[in-house]
């Protein structure tokens, strides 16, 4: 299988050339990307999928209408950790649920398990494990806390790049190389970058 | 009367002989249980460790320094791995063309995958944001600048 590297979370900046911004996903490798924010004129560029996508804050219950919805991407943002509760209720009514940087701070067992039950795939960002040239300790300690239920399977994991212009983009391999040190499995860090978020893709229907 | 003292003498050499030959096994067998493991893991870690050279491009929107890009590099690599990993994998920026932005690393075979974290972790130098985009890992200096030729040939294409 050739490298089928996706990423699922592009939010350009205002003033950021969105042509250049896809030219250098496509550079990089991804053959899909999902964008938020800006309108697509077209659906392909230089050999990329590019996806609209949305994003609703989760306030408890979904939302009741999902009408002009059809081929974007569908993900419910948690900001905060006491909103991960009756996930069950999502099921099926959304493709991802993004869990923010203060969901994953403040996270405890109880939100895991709720989350293992609920049997959407989570997405994580490195905009937000990356900070000023390190690694962000508090996002860090965290997010080492889901990586034994990643590993076993019990949480599917999609890890997208967040990113708002062209240099917080990340190579797909440089990203493996990171989950590989942060104790991920070479197997599972490469699903998280391809298999589930081509399963996704194919769960929008875009024909990726 | 000389038959049977060659006889005993005979006997118990044989039965000397025997004894020395189960404790020199039993000596050998020690040794190879404990020591020759030891000695195995010795070796083992004392394996040889080779150098490999990475072929990086970096986009940026203002031009940066050979010197500021490793210093840079090296940073990154001592907060997230530390300073005994840092001097292990022994990080130097071999090479760096300032007009296409193309670089070589050399580290320590064992650290690629720390280098390429470390790389992807690299977000700006100085005040200057940068992307640096991994290309080619090789076993030479000279197959990476071979590398680097035949990119630059293309690029003037």
């Amino acid at each position: 299988m050739l490298n089928t590297y996706v990423d699922l979370n592009i939010k350009p900046y205002k003033n950021v050339d969105l042509s250049n911004l896809l030219r250098i996903a496509s550079k990089l490798g991804y053959v899909a990307v999902a964008i938020e924010g800006v309108d697509i004129v077209s659906n392909e560029f230089n050999r990329l999928k590019v996806l609209p996508r949305v994003t609703y804050k989760y306030m408890g219950k979904p939302i009741t209408t999902y009408e002009g919805l059809r081929g974007r991407l569908i993900v419910y943002e948690i900001n905060q950790p006491t909103m991960i509760k009756a996930l069950t209720s999502l099921r099926g009514r959304c493709h991802l649920i993004r869990i923010a940087k203060d969901a994953l701070t403040g996270i405890k067992k109880k939100h895991i398990n709720t989350l293992r039950s609920c049997r959407i795939p989570i997405e994580l960002s490195v905009k937000e494990l990356i900070s000023n040239n390190s690694i962000n300790y508090t996002y860090l300690k965290n997010f080492l806390k889901l990586i034994p239920y990643v590993e076993r399977g019990d949480i599917e994991l999609v890890v997208s790049s967040y990113a708002g212009d062209e240099y917080e983009l990340i190579h797909p391999i440089q990203l493996i190389a990171l989950l590989k040190e942060l104790g991920l499995s070479e197997l599972v860090a490469i699903k998280a970058l391809t298999g589930v978020p081509m399963k996704i893709l194919r769960m929008v229907g875009s024909g990726v | 009367m000389i038959s049977l003292i060659s006889l005993v003498v005979v006997l118990t050499l044989a039965i000397y002989t025997y004894r020395v030959d189960r404790r020199l096994k039993m000596l050998t067998n020690a040794v190879s249980s404990k020591l020759i493991i030891k000695v195995l893991n010795t070796l083992k870690s004392r394996k040889k460790l080779r150098k490999r050279y990475m072929v990086f491009e970096v986009l940026s929107s203002k031009s940066v320094g050979k010197g500021e890009l490793e210093q840079e590099v090296r940073n990154t690599f001592k907060k997230i791995f530390g300073d005994i990993h840092l001097a292990r994998a022994s990080i130097s920026l071999s090479y760096y063309d300032e007009n296409l932005n193309i670089g070589v690393i050399k580290f320590t075979h064992i650290y690629k995958y720390k280098v390429l974290a470390s790389l992807g972790v690299v977000k700006s130098v100085g005040d200057t944001k940068v992307l640096i985009i991994p290309l080619r890992t090789t076993g030479s200096l000279r197959k990476a600048l071979k590398y680097i030729k035949d990119k630059e040939y293309f690029i003037r294409r």
